[in-house]
Order: structure tokens, then C-alpha cells, then sequence
């Protein structure tokens, strides 16, 4: 499954260590329970679907052996600028409404699943190296930013990580650009009190669903560009 | 379209839609507003005041550039006495000129009381040239600068600064005082009457197309080295008057009291002034000038019918006669 060329990438140092690009033909091997549970929102439609497999390819979207509820868990990694994994999570989803159900690091799985290990940077949003002009939403869920990307919105979608801080140093990589962050309830005070001064804080959705907001759009839209 | 957008935008496009309107930040450096309310503030602004019609407009930063010997000085001493004419303090700071070859040009002080000549003292070593012009416009409440010119200025500093970056500077305190700045700048040998007129023949020309509102250029025309024309190569508020195709054209002449000037003549063709004058041309010049005098034009009657200077005429007939 892994070419010459990553196989001596790992014989970087850490923070050296690049991340291969995901070969069309070994998709079906990156399909976990948040891509099932896409797939679902999706209603199964094929357009859809290939938007799915693209945003697996975009985010390198992992998948594990181990298995809850007939699904893989998710690897969700957080890849900095420079296309280095500095963090990310395995996640097991509920695949008829997102809602998770076991979740544990990516130190844990990470080896086996990318065949090295990786540099620590608390400090990198899940999307971060596909980030580019156009204006960012910020949200607390990697699930949520997949939504976000495949509700065909101009903007570009950063999630913080399920159970992870927004800390400083994420807002002042953003420092220029347009940016709103659009915490739930879970952390709508504390992004306000940190950052409110600096970003706008949109609290639309801490009383309503952000991810039910996006599905019905996508559904309503029934296309997406990611 | 717009109601269709509107009711197209939810929620989160709202709030983007929101950020992408609040309004313009200043910063250290910059003045940031929309465009709109430069526009608006623009229309408040005081009319351009024409100093020297197509030469100089009041507050810009004008570049007079031509080759060596062409006259430069005349033609800006002539803009600067009419400016000063209209009651501007105008300081002409002479970097080029003795005073002895002032007096050989201009034989009679008849410049209005606010033309003022500034040259450096020899007596006293300058640390900072820009410093002292700044200092001698201010203490002279001088309106109008003239610099003539910016190569001898240069050589004047100690630092070898490169002409760009002086008028760099010149124009900081230019907008700082509220000066209207006019440097002068000689060009190359090669652009001595066969090449058109461009702002590109003077050193570091992009960094000063980027500063200067205006350049004028000075070129001689070939047929006749007494006829020097003026062309607009860049004129950044209004239309151009003086372009390739329709130059200024001005004699060079001393007035009745002996001092030096240029007369306007016409206008013309850039094109035809640099047109190369062959042998051939030249000897049916010379028989046309013998032809038409031999009939009893006058010398100026001459000078009109074959579009050359009068002093061209009595030229070429001295040479006949001698």
C-alpha cells in the first residue's frame, strides 16, 4: 500500500515527514464510519458520493481495523501548512446522525495506519493545509467542517477538533484574513471572552444545530464543489 | 438579481456578507476608506491651479529633462518668472549656473519681486544638501521650487545617492511643506535630436514614473538648432496637450531688453523635427532661403514660409554672402 517514496520519507526527521497523496484506487480502503455517515446525509446520491471520496482524498481521511457498530473508526488528521501531520484523532461515528460514539487519539493508531510517526503541533486546525484565500469558518467538529465543504459555501472550513481548545496561536495564523467562528453550545462562551475582540463570534448556531443548518443545504443544493 | 441573492443567503453567508461590508481600518502607514468616500472627498477639493499652462500645475512634482545645452535652464527660468509673475514665491535653486553666465543670458533685472535664486555657498561645507534646501524654501516662505538640476545636485552629496531616491526624498517634502517642485534633469547623449522624447532616457526612470505627476521633455529640432520643442511625456491630471504628434515649438531669443527667452512659435511633429537632414536637403534649403530673398522677402517673411527661425535664415544667407 505504500510506495518507495514514503517509505523513505519516514526515515526523515519527524518534523520533516511529508504525507503521501491517497491513490484513487485504494479509496475503498479510507472509507470509515464519518464517510458512511456522509454517505447517508448524501441520501447515497453518486454525485455526492464522489464528492465524498474527494474530500478523503483532500483531508486524508483515514479508516481503521477496528470496527464499532459495523463501522470503522475515522482518522481524522490535522495536517499543518506544510502537508506535516502535527496531530489529529480516531473517531467512530454514529452513522444515522453523526454523533460519536468512542473517540481516542491518533498517536494510538497513528503508525500503523501511515507507517510513521509524526511531530506534535497543538496548535493546527483539522483542514488547515488546504487552507487558501478565500474567507474561513471556524467550527468545533471536524465532522462539521466536512459538511461545510461539501455544502458548496465560497468559504473555507476549519475545525478545531472534537474535545481539543481554539487557542491563540490558531486565531493569529488567521490574523488578515476574514473569519468567523461559529461556536455550539459547548464553547460559545469561552470562544466569545477569548476572542471576541479579535473575530467575529457568530452564535447562530449555539442554540441551532450547525450541522442539521448544513445538511439541509447540501440536500436543498444537491451539489458541492469539494 | 439582488432580492434573489438575498433570499439565496442564509445565515452564515449573512454574517460573512456582513464582515466583507464593515467598514475601512487606517493602519500606521496607510489611510484606508472606500472608494466612495474618496470620491466624495475629492469633489471638496480646491480646482487645479494652472501655474505655467501644460508645464506646471500647482502642487504636482514636474520632471523638465532634455539633453545637455539644449536650453533647459532658459525654458524653466522662463516658466519660473511667469509663476513668480502671478505672485508665487518662487525659489530657483541653481545648482548649474555662475553668476557670471547669468549675466551673459540675462541683461536686465526686470524678474518680479517674489523670483528668488538660491546657490550654495562655497564658504561653507554642507553635510546634508536636502536639509538646507528644505531649510531655505522654509525661511524664504518659498511656494515654488525649482531644482536645476538634479544631476548637479546629486554630485553635490557626498553619498553618490542615486537621482530616484533624492527625488524620492525631495517629493516627501514636497508633500510634507506644500510645495509645487519642479526639478530640472539632463538625459543622455543619444537622445540628441534622433530619438523621440520619453521619460525612459532619464536614469532610474521606472522609480521615476512612479514619483514624478509630470515630465516635460526639451528636444531640439534637427533642421534647426535654434528651435526647440517641448512635449508633454507625462501629464497625470487632465488631457495632454502636448504630445508626439502636436509639440510645442519655441525659438530661442533674447527679448528687447537682452534677456534671454524662448518665443513660442507653433507647433508641429516630433516626428518631422527629428527627421534625418540629408546633404541634399540641406543645399535645397540654402537655395530656397537665396530664392526667396533674391525676390525680397524679408528675412522673418523667409523664416515663416520654409518653418524656420529667422535666425536661421540670416545664417545661412551670412554664409552665402561670406
Amino acid at each position: 500500500m505504500y510506495d518507495f517514496k514514503s517509505i523513505l520519507a519516514t526515515k526523515a526527521p519527524k518534523e520533516k515527514r511529508g504525507i503521501k497523496e491517497i491513490q484513487s484506487e485504494d479509496i475503498g480502503l479510507h472509507y470509515s464510519s464519518v464517510t458512511d455517515y456522509l454517505d447517508a446525509v448524501v441520501g447515497y446520491d453518486k454525485g455526492m458520493m464522489s464528492a465524498i471520496d474527494r474530500l478523503i482524498e483532500r483531508y486524508h481521511l483515514g479508516a481503521t481495523n477496528e470496527i464499532v457498530g459495523e463501522h470503522r473508526g475515522s482518522v481524522l488528521p490535522r495536517i499543518d501548512k506544510n502537508g506535516r501531520i502535527a496531530g489529529g484523532s480516531v473517531t467512530h461515528f454514529d452513522v444515522s446522525n453523526g454523533t460519536v460514539l468512542k473517540n481516542s487519539k491518533l498517536t494510538d493508531h497513528l503508525y500503523q495506519w501511515y507507517c510513521y510517526d509524526y511531530y506534535k503541533d497543538d496548535d493546527v486546525f483539522f483542514g488547515e493545509h488546504t487552507l487558501r484565500f478565500m474567507p474561513v469558518a471556524v467550527v468545533r467538529e471536524e465532522k462539521t467542517a466536512l459538511l461545510g465543504a461539501l455544502a458548496d459555501y465560497p468559504l473555507h472550513w476549519l475545525a478545531v477538533g472534537y474535545g481539543r481548545q481554539l487557542t491563540r496561536k490558531m486565531i493569529d495564523k488567521l490574523h488578515g484574513r476574514q473569519v468567523i467562528l461559529f461556536p455550539d453550545e459547548s464553547v460559545d462562551q469561552e470562544w466569545e471572552l477569548l476572542f471576541g475582540t479579535d473575530v467575529k463570534v457568530d452564535k447562530s448556531f449555539v442554540k441551532t444545530d450547525i450541522n442539521r443548518h448544513l445538511i439541509n443545504r447540501i440536500n436543498k443544493k444537491g451539489g458541492c464543489n469539494a | 438579481m439582488e432580492t434573489q441573492n438575498k433570499a439565496e443567503m442564509d445565515d452564515i453567508m449573512s454574517s460573512f456578507r456582513q464582515l466583507q461590508e464593515k467598514s475601512a481600518v487606517n493602519t500606521k502607514s496607510f489611510r484606508v476608506a472606500s472608494m466612495n468616500e474618496y470620491l466624495e472627498k475629492a469633489k471638496l477639493l480646491p480646482p487645479l491651479v494652472v501655474l505655467y499652462p501644460n508645464i506646471v500645475l500647482e502642487g504636482d512634482l514636474c520632471i523638465i529633462f532634455g539633453q545637455s545645452g539644449i536650453g533647459k535652464t532658459i525654458f524653466a527660468m522662463q516658466v519660473a518668472r511667469e509663476i513668480a509673475a502671478k505672485g508665487k514665491r518662487v525659489l530657483y535653486l541653481d545648482f548649474e549656473m555662475s553668476e557670471r553666465q547669468l549675466a551673459l543670458r540675462y541683461n536686465t533685472p526686470n524678474f518680479p519681486p517674489t523670483f528668488f535664486r538660491a546657490e550654495l555657498r562655497t564658504d561653507n561645507a554642507v553635510d546634508n544638501v536636502l536639509t538646507e534646501i528644505e531649510r531655505a524654501a522654509v525661511e524664504n516662505h518659498a511656494e515654488v521650487l525649482f531644482i536645476d538640476n538634479i544631476t548637479a545636485l546629486g554630485q553635490s552629496l557626498d553619498k553618490g545617492m542615486e537621482a530616484g531616491t533624492l527625488m524620492s526624498s525631495l517629493n516627501a517634502l514636497k508633500k510634507e511643506h506644500g510645495w509645487t517642485l519642479i526639478v530640472l534633469n539632463h538625459v543622455p547623449k543619444r537622445y540628441s535630436g534622433a530619438m523621440p522624447l520619453s521619460l525612459e532616457a532619464i536614469q532610474g526612470s521606472a522609480k521615476l514614473n512612479q514619483l514624478v505627476d509630470d515630465a516635460i521633455g526639451l528636444g531640439v529640432s534637427s533642421k534647426d538648432h535654434s528651435v526647440v520643442y517641448v512635449k508633454q511625456c507625462k501629464w497625470r491630471n487632465g488631457e495632454m496637450e502636448l504630445y508626439a504628434d502636436h509639440v510645442a515649438l519655441y525659438e530661442r531669443t533674447k527679448d528687447e531688453v537682452g534677456n534671454l527667452g524662448f518665443s513660442f512659435r507653433d507647433y508641429g511633429s516630433e516626428r518631422e523635427l527629428l527627421a534625418t537632414e540629408t546633404e541634399n536637403g540641406q543645399g535645397e534649403l540654402r537655395s530656397s532661403v537665396a530664392s526667396l530673398h533674391g525676390q525680397g522677402y524679408t528675412q522673418q517673411q523667409i523664416a515663416d514660409r520654409l518653418n524656420i527661425s529667422q535666425s536661421k535664415v540670416s545664417r545661412i544667407l551670412k554664409s552665402q554672402m561670406a
